[in-house]
């Protein structure tokens, strides 16, 4: 290594000291606008989510559930940015708490999905043999299953909480995952490291979560990049179909379900919550795409 | 392919508002919809809002069968279309006692729909059904009215000890409890409708349940219609029936009626001209109301009915006639029916409305949030955070949920109450306020003839649509006490003393008068507006004549086509 190192300038070494995976992921990502700029408006999103409504309250004195009913539903102003809905409550503000349902939703239960569809992953494919058929067969009745009637009966069973609607879609969201992280363990449990690790005495355990597991984080975090966005409109259909969150909590599903009823004679309680969820929706698929072009070394240029 | 994501995005957006701003854009013409009718000359398409819990007379008690049954059954007297006054039916004419407690029907010769031949005891047989306590009927009080009818419902007496008797084939003889001044306008309500005793008897020979006796394959009817087909949440057919007395009279050859709950979609269906008329019990949404205000076939009229919440008494913490009433005087209706419903309803805490048959109204106070919060103190909760949260169910409709969503907000931001809300199918929502399995449950309530009693009986501890459980021997003693008055003006006094004393512990919570708003095609005559929403089908057509633009339409408050009515 030494030899090589001679006769090089300063930043070229740096160049070839070997840059992570990680590190190149991070400069290919910086170079996608699309990606990057999705990456940054989820940002400025998730900052309005959490604040903005606590922010109206202190600046203008609207919060999302106090109904103001002779303040009617009135289009778009200077004081109501995205008007008042129905009821008289200022639709920012709604938006915005509804986004942050519908975001900590999609991120908690893709979450979910992601954490039992690793390890049941791992686990399937490092054992192989009986075990992997018997996970995946698993696997493969439950992808058989009407996935909107288990979520459906789910919720019914376990009651229409916001907690448990994360868990009941996670639960059912990891299969994708699942399947992903077994063919990855497939193919690495054959390298040597595996072996090396093996002889060195690692335990089963050791090895999948300190080897195997690791390696697998890149498409792990792509099939969560994409879950997400999934989730979201898994919990905005349940809230449209009112087995969501529960009134006077707004959720993007609900308003927009509101909005769809009333959209000929009052457009903005439509197109506010249903513009910011495409817009939330397309870039959370750009940022996926991103990371995933980003995370994979063939795409190298 | 960045680019391409790009560039579908930007089509999307563009595609978004072009829908949007055509979805947006006013229509010029006068109506809303379209304007020719999709179906043949005699075929007219309605909603009916949900599945029907029963199809039968004995059973019924919810509207939405009513309507069926209203159609397909013909009783002894019909309900004139406009005015409501009674109108001979299956009884040409008949006598009443000097004391008027008995009443002779002398019937028409007329069949059932199989060609059976119609009989007094038909009718016998219907109306001891209704009050036998083995039929179960939740409307078993409407045959207390006869002799006898109370008793047997208690099953202290005989079924057949009945005051309702045929004296021949063709004379039958009813026997009241009290004079009421309302009975022939009642007569007709679906309740009394005769059923067919020989279908009974020849279901059992078979060995089917006689419960199915309404389902298409097996009903028989002595109405204008008959139903052909049924298919579940779907629609129903229903075919003229040829045997009906009066079938000369009857324009529409088939009627199809569908079961869609949501107003909205209806409406929309309405607009596409998927439906003539969204039918007697779809409301349209609210949001749209100063919307349709401008069309010709907006139609709106008074109509005697009481939205009001049920409340189960028998649980904490609403077992305290404090907090009920702390829960009632913290609505504010005024505003409920101004900027939600936006109908026209009249805000009001009253059962009875006022006017009725000359009745007064009590006007109780209909919104007083200082009192609420002084009677929730006193009942042992100074603040609303302390007491349990309570449950609000409703029937699914957008309608149900607007009114539930701005009394949870009233409660809440009044009296700091925190209110779950909880939607629910029609019949499992029958069922449950059946179970007393609610704490709060929404129901509306359409009086069944022009008298205050019709609203009151609802409190009785006997009558089996009573769904709070509170029952009371001094407000039962007042309304038997009150019926049995010769004097109309002293039994109005002494019902209005009776209401009185029931809303002071407030066992149900009444919010508005209703009105009814519908919407009619232009092209379909025959529908008039009544303070029932009682809409016999057998009137109706189609005017193949109309052209858009044609000034002249039928208002349903107008008619401009005389009724011809058979005698």
């Amino acid at each position: 290594m030494k030899c090589i190192q001679v006769g090089l300038r300063s930043d070229e070494i740096d160049s070839r000291a070997g840059s992570s995976l990680w590190e190149d992921a991070w400069k290919r990502l910086q170079k996608n606008k699309l990606a990057w700029m999705s990456g940054l408006f989820l940002v400025l999103l998730g900052i309005g989510c959490c604040f903005g409504p606590a922010f109206l309250q202190v600046v203008w004195g609207y919060d999302d559930h106090t109904q103001n009913l002779a303040y009617g539903p009135q289009p778009p102003s200077l004081e109501h940015p995205f008007g008042t809905d129905f009821y008289g409550r200022d639709l920012l503000a709604r938006v915005l708490s509804g986004a942050r349902v519908s975001l900590s939703v999609g991120l908690l239960a893709a979450f979910v999905a992601a954490l039992i569809g690793t390890i049941y992953g791992a686990v399937s494919g490092y054992f192989g043999g009986v075990v992997d058929s018997l996970m995946m067969r698993i696997v493969d009745i439950l992808y058989a299953l009407p996935y909107m009637f288990l979520v459906i009966i789910l919720v019914t069973i376990l009651g229409k909480s916001l907690v448990l609607l994360f868990l009941a879609l996670g639960a059912v969201g990891w299969l994708l995952t699942a399947r992903v992280v077994r063919g990855q363990v497939l193919s690495l449990k054959e390298q040597d490291f595996v072996l090396a690790a093996r002889s060195l005495g690692t335990t089963n355990r050791g090895i999948i979560f300190e080897h195997l597991i690791p390696n697998t984080l890149s498409s792990v975090i792509v099939t969560f990049t994409l879950t997400v966005p999934s989730m979201i409109l898994q919990e905005a259909f349940l809230s449209f179909l009112g087995l969501g969150v529960q009134p006077p909590q707004p959720s993007l599903g609900s308003l927009i379900n509101d909005g769809a009823n009333q959209m000929l004679v009052f457009w903005w309680t439509l197109v506010f919550p249903g513009g910011i969820m495409a817009t939330m929706l397309f870039a959370l698929n750009f940022l996926g795409d991103g990371i995933r072009d980003a995370l994979d070394p063939r795409m190298k240029t | 392919m960045h680019k391409t994501t790009f560039q579908s995005y930007v089509v999307f957006v563009l595609t978004f508002i072009t829908v949007l701003a055509t979805g947006c854009q006013q229509q010029s013409s006068p109506y809303f919809g379209t304007v020719k009718p999709r179906h043949g000359p005699k075929e007219i398409w309605i909603n009916n809002s949900s599945e029907p819990e029963w199809l039968d007379p004995g059973r019924c008690s919810d509207s939405t069968g009513g309507e069926i049954i209203w159609n397909t059954f013909e009783g002894l007297v019909q309900a004139h279309p406009a005015t409501l006054k009674p109108l001979p039916a299956i009884a040409t004419h008949w006598d009443i006692s000097d004391d008027g407690r008995v009443y002779r029907f002398y019937l028409r010769p007329s069949f059932w729909s199989d060609g059976h031949p119609l009989t007094a005891d038909d009718f016998v047989f219907a109306l001891r059904r209704l009050v036998d306590p083995q039929t179960g009927s939740k409307y078993a009080s409407n045959g207390f009215i006869f002799k006898k009818g109370l008793a047997i419902s208690r099953g202290e007496a005989a079924v057949n000890s009945l005051g309702v008797r045929a004296l021949d084939s063709r004379t039958l003889e009813i026997e009241l409890v009290d004079p009421l001044p309302y009975f022939l306008n009642f007569l007709s309500f679906y309740s009394f409708m005769p059923i067919p005793q020989h279908l009974f008897q020849n279901l059992q020979e078979r060995g089917i349940d006689q419960d199915l006796w309404t389902r298409p394959e097996h009903v028989v009817c002595n109405g204008a219609f008959q139903m052909t087909d049924w298919q579940f949440r779907q629609h129903m057919t229903f075919e003229k029936n040829m045997k009906y007395w009066d079938a000369d009279s009857v324009k529409l050859d088939r009627v199809r009626v569908a079961m869609v709950e949501s107003s909205t979609t209806a409406m929309n269906m309405y607009v596409a001209g998927e439906f003539d008329w969204p039918g007697g019990s779809t409301s349209l949404p609210a949001e749209f109301m100063d919307h349709l205000e401008s069309y010709k076939d907006f139609h709106r009229h008074p109509y005697l009915g009481v939205y009001f919440y049920w409340i189960n008494t028998t649980k904490p913490p609403l077992d305290d006639p404090l907090v009920r009433r702390a829960l009632s005087l913290a609505i504010d209706r005024d505003s409920l029916v101004k900027h939600v419903t936006r109908g026209g309803q009249i805000g009001s805490s009253d059962l009875v409305p006022d006017g009725l048959a000359g009745y007064e109204g009590l006007y109780l106070p209909v919104y007083d949030p200082a009192e609420a919060r002084r009677l929730l103190a006193e009942a042992g909760y100074p603040t609303g955070q302390d007491l349990p949260e309570v449950t609000l169910s409703f029937n699914t409709s957008e309608g149900h949920k607007q009114v539930a969503e701005a009394i949870q907000a009233m409660w809440q931001q009044e009296l700091g109450i925190t209110v779950e809300l909880e939607n629910q199918e029609w019949k499992v929502f029958l069922a449950n306020a059946e179970q007393m399995n609610f704490q709060i449950s929404r129901m509306g309530w359409i009086g069944d003839y022009a008298d205050p009693y019709t609203f009151l009986e609802l409190l009785t501890s006997d009558c089996g649509n009573n769904h709070s459980n509170w029952s009371s021997k001094t407000y039962d003693a007042l309304l038997e006490q009150a019926n049995q008055h010769n004097d109309p003006e002293e039994r109005l006094k002494i019902l209005r003393k009776a209401e009185a004393f029931a809303l002071a512990e407030q066992p149900l919570i009444p919010l508005y008068v209703y009105t009814r708003t519908q919407l009619i095609k232009p092209y379909v005559q025959g529908i008039w507006g009544n303070h029932q929403d009682r809409h016999p089908w057998k009137y109706m057509w189609i005017d193949e004549s109309f052209e858009p633009g044609e000034e002249n339409i039928e208002s349903v408050n107008t008619p401009r086509k005389a009724i011809q009515v058979h005698k």
